[in-house]
């Protein structure tokens, strides 16, 4: 979601943070998980918003942390990495993490017709990201 | 993208039967379910980020820190708080101190009233010491003047002082019979006219 394995563990920290405080608002109406990936999203889409500050920054690092990349999974991680943060936030936890939609939808906080919308956009940008790569390579 | 199937599809507004009956006629379709498919593989395949082994002790840490900081700061909010919660205390003391007495105190000396059995044997009792008083009053009087000029105008005193003590009871009874605390007045003079009638006639006989 971060791109970044650094980013990625200080967001887990602060999340872990975060729960700790506000473990007292926990409604057990939602599942114990839900709740803690709801804090991690946040925690995720703040590091972004963080990062747009930073923006050229960050992209020179990405430059230099990654080169070329021939490896069609990189290439996928890297387009995943260029997707909207919503589309992107979908996308990860239906794609990758392998989540349903209906769970995604009360994670992120979002209606489920919408959550189905993001992920059919990110497949449709990632296809055409992803079209000129020979796509039998992962197989 | 002409076909607008595998969007509806894929946004829950067809049902899955229909598009599976759609997917042999369309060539479109088949190839966007295709790549889609191979995203969807090559995703799950994607190496999960390895946390590093500090990780959760970099965690443990902060958290331990945040405890120690609350800790402190309740310590400071305590000692900011204590003569507040003093002062509460000291007014809530008060507080049950005073509805205490207002519930316990003792009954003021208002007059209480009788009801009617008891009134009715108070007035019994009246009309018995009146009759007493009567009689030794008819025995006694006469016998005052054998007694010794100080002494008779002694017991005259105190029996003029007596009737006016029983006439002022008799005076506010008239207005508020039921007064039980005028009726023991009238109770207590009459019965010490009585005593001292016979106190009187023991003297003089």
């Amino acid at each position: 979601m971060l791109g970044r394995q650094e980013d990625a563990e200080d967001a887990v920290q602060t999340a872990f943070l975060k729960l700790y405080r506000g473990v007292n608002q926990f409604q057990f109406s939602a599942k114990f998980s839900t709740y803690l990936l709801r804090i991690m999203m946040n925690v995720c889409f703040d590091v972004i918003q963080k990062r747009r500050g930073r923006k050229e920054q960050v992209l020179e690092d990405m430059e230099v942390a990654h080169a070329p990349r021939l490896d069609l999974r990189l290439q996928l991680e890297e387009a995943i990495n260029a997707l909207p943060e919503g589309m992107r936030a979908c996308f990860v936890l239906f794609a990758v993490e392998e989540m349903k939609q209906d769970q995604i939808a009360e994670i992120l906080n979002l209606r489920v017709g919408t959550v189905k919308a993001q992920i059919f956009h990110a497949k449709a940008r990632l296809r055409s990201l992803l079209a000129d790569a020979p796509m039998e390579a992962t197989t | 993208m002409n076909c607008e199937f595998y969007q509806k599809r894929e946004w829950g507004e067809m049902d899955e039967g229909e598009f599976s009956r759609h997917l042999p006629t369309c060539a479109e379709c088949q190839k966007l379910l295709e790549q889609d498919a191979r995203i969807l593989t090559l995703a799950q395949s994607l190496q999960k980020p390895m946390a590093s082994p500090l990780l959760w002790t970099k965690i443990e840490n902060s958290l331990r820190a945040e405890q120690q900081k609350n800790r402190r700061n309740r310590r400071i909010n305590w000692s900011e708080q204590k003569w507040t919660l003093l002062r509460i205390a000291a007014i809530l003391l008060i507080g049950i101190g005073l509805g205490s007495y207002l519930i316990f105190k003792p009954e003021p000396n208002e007059p209480r009233l009788l009801a009617g059995a008891a009134l009715e044997q108070v007035e019994k009792k009246e009309r018995a010491y009146a009759e007493a008083i009567i009689e030794l009053e008819h025995a006694a009087l006469p016998q005052m003047a054998k007694l010794d000029a100080e002494l008779m105008l002694l017991y005259r005193d105190r029996l003029e002082t007596i009737d006016a003590q029983i006439a002022r009871c008799k005076e506010a009874l008239v207005e508020n019979p039921s007064n039980a605390h005028i009726r023991r007045y009238l109770l207590a003079a009459l019965q010490d006219k009585k005593e001292t009638l016979r106190e009187l006639l023991q003297l003089a006989g």
